[in-house]
């Protein structure tokens, strides 16, 4: 390494900083401290002649290194990497020392005290500027294709949105058909327009889209790569299809629990789940005048905690559709707690209770009871207001269950290194920040794969995945973090703790010349260093901010 | 006098405790200028040794600073942070030092009042303590002059080097990292190339096994030229590559200058009888410490203490311990710091003097090597006798004194290379194994001189090699058709238990035998 030149630039920030910390002092002191070559101030150095100043000071005295005594950062560390750039400096030779937010605007009563504190915090940012090396952003690839896994309504509408921004899109289905889980559907609310009609337009607009590669019968297999390059191996049919992607979107939906042994479900002939009555009404056969329906089976119980969200309105609907087509039916719903939250629900909630649909309050403690033989004749219900029990007459009882993780999920969790929550759905980044994105770069999700969703819901997460998944695609490249960590190949002992505490999988234990050693992909790698602090052999570098680096700055404090 | 000032180092995570600090300073809260922060990308970057090491270098208090749990930017290195902090703060309370120096803190972006309450709360209690008593640093010590290259030439005898190159070829790094060669090392010095040695990493690989000095020709000390070069590398600011980031180097400087009672006595229970008026000692070692280093592996190092003391109450030795004795300091000496190991010995052998002991009894080799070869050696006479816990064993077991019940198990032993190389004691743990009824002894085919070792030593240069070397002995155990691999170093343990816990054996052939402490093994047994 050359021997580091070091140029410092303390800024009075106007009377921000030179009011309470004696600038002049603090460049004279940095004149003197060790490889330290130049030293001014500035009133701003964050202006245009302070931007200009260092830019000169660079060219005039050959510095290698800058450090700018002045803000903070998280506002300022940009213009003046900018700045050392311009210069021809590579801009991670920079370093940056606060002494205004954390030093003069806090220590306003004590400037003899804030001028020493300042002059600790030069002292230790030059001595890390001194190790500082030049490190480069890599740029990657992004090949223009994405993977839409899921072909319902909501993996369907990504694909055409990412299609009609002329990408093409691989879109895989497990089913031999397209639509999903709304082929089982009936009507949906609140238009009550036919699911088939909707499906079949949306079919439609797919299979005739030219940039859409529609694979029916489908499973992707194996997934490899990452952002910008991702290898596909689909199984199609028992054969294999190959293909790279820049972005991946799940919209593999949920699926409908099976109360197997609640409320005579399997054993009694006329227990259906809602989403069975359905296909029951779609067939058009009778479903009979007295209709008893249940909420909140397997929902909300203490091994199920969640709310399923979408069902209260799946039960309304369907209790409405039937006193629509039968005004003499009686429906009752039977539920504990109704949740009816979006954009007109409540008026929804409203026109059933109109319609005659009748709702009767349970507890948890308290379960509706089932009265027949091999058939439900009757339904006992503790009503809470009355505190008696009632009996209802019973020609057939809807459970209404909740949305459950799909099948696929765990595989596909494990396939994409993405993680999944604690039921098992999807779990995006951040709730508010990142809501249909994956901690996994690259990779997005929609839909009931997160939590259960109704049709508008999951088409406005499939648009706001499909512009994500776009975003990537339209650059053409993506900037891999050049603050990351890297591995020392001999002397890393394969023990694989790295691989394991990665939060974003970007280690991986690799075969090299026959031995297991760990390998950090720096496309993925996001610099936050867990790896390096917990290698045993020391064999794991953490760019821009390795041991000897934050050593130092402990030295020349105490030093 | 002026009033004392506290020093506070906040490694502070670039995404909400720095940010915080920034918007105290945007509110204009003011606090105590006491505090210097260091950003971190996260506080999982915060390393064991970054914490030690400020406390080593001087500072009062040390604050890691992170996310709250659930809102990292790096998803979970907040509770990574946690994790080891919790371990750091467990071996900074065994050190006797105020648990107030060092604090853990989640502070969010929004938290600017937080930050500056935890800086005041800091400095208040702080200011109550008193100053750190740690001021000087390893950088202290290696402002002291070393031995010249000439003078350690002459000590080694390493001018006599015939360039026959058996040391190279007996040699187990240099098997397996063929880029290693003492033979080069000695090579070098003679022709007065030292500095070229000085910033060798491969300086630190050297096990000091003593393979090479057993058949050298020329009787020259390699272990000795070596640990004296290091000492020179010391002082020019090369430590190697150290294992577990150095931490435990650092814990052990801390140690050597430290004035606080140590509390590693706090696992003994009454179920062990120990006197204070006892004339043997048992010196414990860094168990007390090991316990939380190294509990992720699943190794109970005290375990291997509370066994010798079972088997030294069982022979009706009810031994002393010392409160605060402190490390032996043989990694300090095998890593070239030879200072720190001088303020370790001193204090040692003042405290068993003090005593008035007869005779110390160790269950790690590289204590009893330590305290019987280099104390001597750099001054420190003891004036008692000394011995391995195997040893302590086999006497017992010849006067009839030890009995033990059936124990019907196929084990081979692992001869440490401070126990077997360096003492040459190796029968003393063969016969007492032997003593047990039903246990068959198996020797590998590598035992005792030609014994291959655990892969690493003093903390330091534990890369693929030591891994590899670890491998293939831990192989060679188990296809001796032994089920229990028996060794009697404490280290050799936790290196063979990492070994097996590597994962990288998980997507290759794995290996499927017990690793047991000889002082375990013999304390289950008893009758």
């Amino acid at each position: 390494m050359e021997e580091p030149r070091v140029g410092v630039f303390v800024c009075h920030c106007g009377i921000n900083i030179g009011a309470y910390v004696k600038v002049p002092d603090l460049v004279e002191y940095a004149k003197k401290l060790p490889n330290v070559v130049h030293a001014e101030r500035n009133l701003f150095t964050c202006s245009e002649e302070g931007i200009s100043a260092i830019k000169k000071a660079i060219k005039e005295h050959n510095l290698n290194r800058v450090v700018v005594a002045s803000c903070t950062p998280r506002t300022h560390e940009q213009l003046f990497r900018a700045a050392c750039e311009e210069a021809g400096l590579n801009k991670y030779l920079f370093e940056f020392v606060n002494i205004r937010d954390q030093c003069s605007w806090v220590h306003m009563r004590e400037p003899e005290k804030a001028t020493e504190k300042a002059g600790d915090l030069i002292r230790m940012g030059i001595a890390k500027a001194r190790l500082l090396e030049p490190l480069q952003e890599i740029e990657i690839k992004v090949t223009p294709a994405a993977l839409v896994i899921g072909g319902g309504v909501v993996g369907m509408e990504a694909a055409l949105n990412l299609a009609r921004q002329d990408f093409d899109v691989h879109l895989v289905e497990k089913e031999s058909e397209l639509g999903g889980t709304l082929r089982s559907i009936n009507k949906l609310f609140q238009t009550s327009e036919e699911a088939e009609k909707l499906i079949k337009t949306l079919v439609e607009q797919v299979k005739s889209h030219p940039k859409i590669y529609t694979h029916l019968s489908s499973k992707a297999k194996e997934v490899t790569g990452f952002i910008g390059n991702f290898d596909v191996n689909v199984d199609e049919k028992g054969e294999e299809c190959k293909f790279n992607v820049g972005t991946i979107i799940v919209a593999i939906g949920a699926e409908s629990l099976r109360p197997t042994g609640q409320y005579g479900y399997g054993k009694m002939t006329n227990v259906l789940t809602q989403l069975e009555l359905e296909d029951h009404m779609k067939r058009g056969e009778p479903v009979g005048e007295n209709i008893v329906m249940v909420n909140c089976v397997g929902a909300r119980v203490p091994e199920r905690t969640y709310c399923g969200r979408i069902c209260c309105m799946t039960a309304i609907k369907n209790a409405s559709l039937i006193k629509e087509s039968n005004p003499k039916a009686k429906v009752w719903i039977l539920h504990r707690d109704l949740m009816t939250y979006g954009v007109d629900f409540e008026r929804y909630y409203r026109k059933a209770m109109e319609l005659g649909v009748r709702f009767i309050r349970y507890s948890l403690e308290r379960p509706p009871e089932v009265i027949g033989e091999g058939k439900v004749e009757r339904i006992r219900v503790y009503h809470e207001l009355w505190r008696r029990e009632i009996e209802l007459p019973c020609d057939m009882l809807v459970l209404t269950t909740p949305l459950i993780p799909a099948e696929d999920s765990q595989n596909i969790s494990k396939m994409l290194k993405v993680s999944l929550d604690e039921f098992g759905f999807f779990l995006e980044a951040h709730l508010k920040l990142r809501p249909v994105e994956f901690a996994m770069d690259g990779v997005y999700v929609c839909g009931s794969a997160r939590w259960p969703t109704d049709v508008t819901e999951g088409v406005s997460q499939a648009y706001a995945a499909a512009a994500k998944a776009a975003g990537p695609l339209r650059m053409g490249y993506v900037k891999a973090e050049a603050i990351n960590a890297s591995v020392n190949e001999v002397e890393c002992t394969g023990c694989g703790l790295c691989e394991l505490l990665c939060p974003f999988q970007a280690i991986e234990l690799q075969l090299k010349r026959d031995r297991m050693v760990s390998h950090v992909n720096e496309a993925v790698c996001k610099g936050c260093g867990t790896c390096c602090a917990a290698c045993r052999s020391g064999a794991i570098t953490m760019h821009h901010f390795t041991d000897e680096q934050i050593l130092a700055q402990v030295e020349a404090l105490f030093g | 006098m002026a009033e004392f000032e506290p020093r506070i180092i906040a490694f502070a995570c670039n995404w909400c405790t720095y940010a915080a600090a920034d918007i105290a300073g945007t509110s204009r809260i003011q606090y105590p200028p006491n505090v210097r922060i260091i950003r971190v990308m996260c506080s999982g970057m915060v390393a064991p040794e970054h914490i030690s090491l400020a406390l080593e270098n001087g500072a009062d208090g040390v604050l890691v600073a992170g996310c709250h749990p659930g809102d990292c930017h790096y998803i979970s290195g907040n509770l990574k942070a946690d994790e080891r902090f919790q371990m750091v703060s467990k071996v900074v309370s065994i050190l006797g030092v105020e648990s107030q120096r060092v604090r853990l803190k989640w502070i969010a972006t929004s938290e600017g009042p937080v930050f500056a309450q935890t800086i005041k709360d800091m400095v208040n209690e702080l200011k109550e303590l008193g100053p750190s008593p740690f001021k000087e640093s390893r950088s202290a010590d290696r402002a002291r002059p070393a031995l010249a290259l000439e003078d350690m030439l002459q000590e080694t005898k390493a001018y006599y080097c015939l360039e026959c190159s058996k040391c190279t070829s007996i040699c187990p790094v240099a098997r397996y990292d063929p880029s290693y060669s003492p033979r080069a090392m000695i090579e070098n010095a003679v022709l007065g190339l030292g500095s070229e040695n000085i910033h060798d990493k491969k300086l630190f690989s050297c096990l000091a096994c003593y393979a090479c000095s057993l058949r050298c020709p020329s009787d020259v000390d390699y272990p000795a030229f070596m640990r004296r070069t290091r000492e020179m590398a010391f002082r020019s600011g090369e430590y190697g590559c150290p294992a577990h980031g150095g931490f435990l180097h650092s814990v052990t400087r801390l140690m050597s200058r430290s004035p606080y009672k140590q509390k590693r006595l706090g696992w003994l229970t009454g179920k062990y009888k120990v006197s204070d008026q006892s004339d043997t000692m048992f010196f414990v070692g860094c168990t007390p410490y090991f316990e939380p280093i190294f509990g992720y592996l699943g190794v109970r190092a005290l375990d291997i203490t509370e066994a010798s003391l079972k088997i030294l109450n069982s022979s009706g030795v009810e031994p002393m311990l010392l409160a605060d004795e402190k490390c032996c300091g043989h990694d300090a000496l095998w890593t070239g710091d030879t200072e720190t190991f001088q303020r370790l010995a001193g204090h040692n052998t003042k405290l068993i003097k003090e005593a008035g002991t007869k005779k110390i009894v160790f269950s790690c080799p590289e204590g009893y090597r330590t305290l019987k070869l280099d104390y001597p050696a750099h001054g420190f006479e003891l004036g008692c006798e000394l011995q391995h816990i195997s040893e302590f064993a086999a006497e017992k077991i010849e006067k009839g004194e030890l009995k033990f019940k059936e124990f019907s198990k196929k084990v081979t032993y692992q001869d440490p290379c401070r126990l077997g190389r360096h003492l040459g004691v190796y029968d003393s743990p063969r016969k007492v194994l032997e003593a047990i009824p039903g246990l068959e002894l198996i020797e590998m085919e590598k035992n005792r001189e030609c014994a291959l070792c655990c892969g690493t030593s003093a903390f330091t240069n534990c890369g693929l090699y030591s891994h590899e070397m670890r491998v293939d002995r831990l192989r060679e155990a188990e296809a001796s058709g032994a089920e229990i691999l028996v060794t009697s170093c404490p280290k050799c343990q936790v290196h063979f238990e990492c070994a097996m816990n590597n994962r990288s054996e998980e997507k290759g052939p794995d290996i499927d035998i017990e690793v047991v402490d000889l002082a375990n093994l013999v304390a289950g047994a008893l009758a």
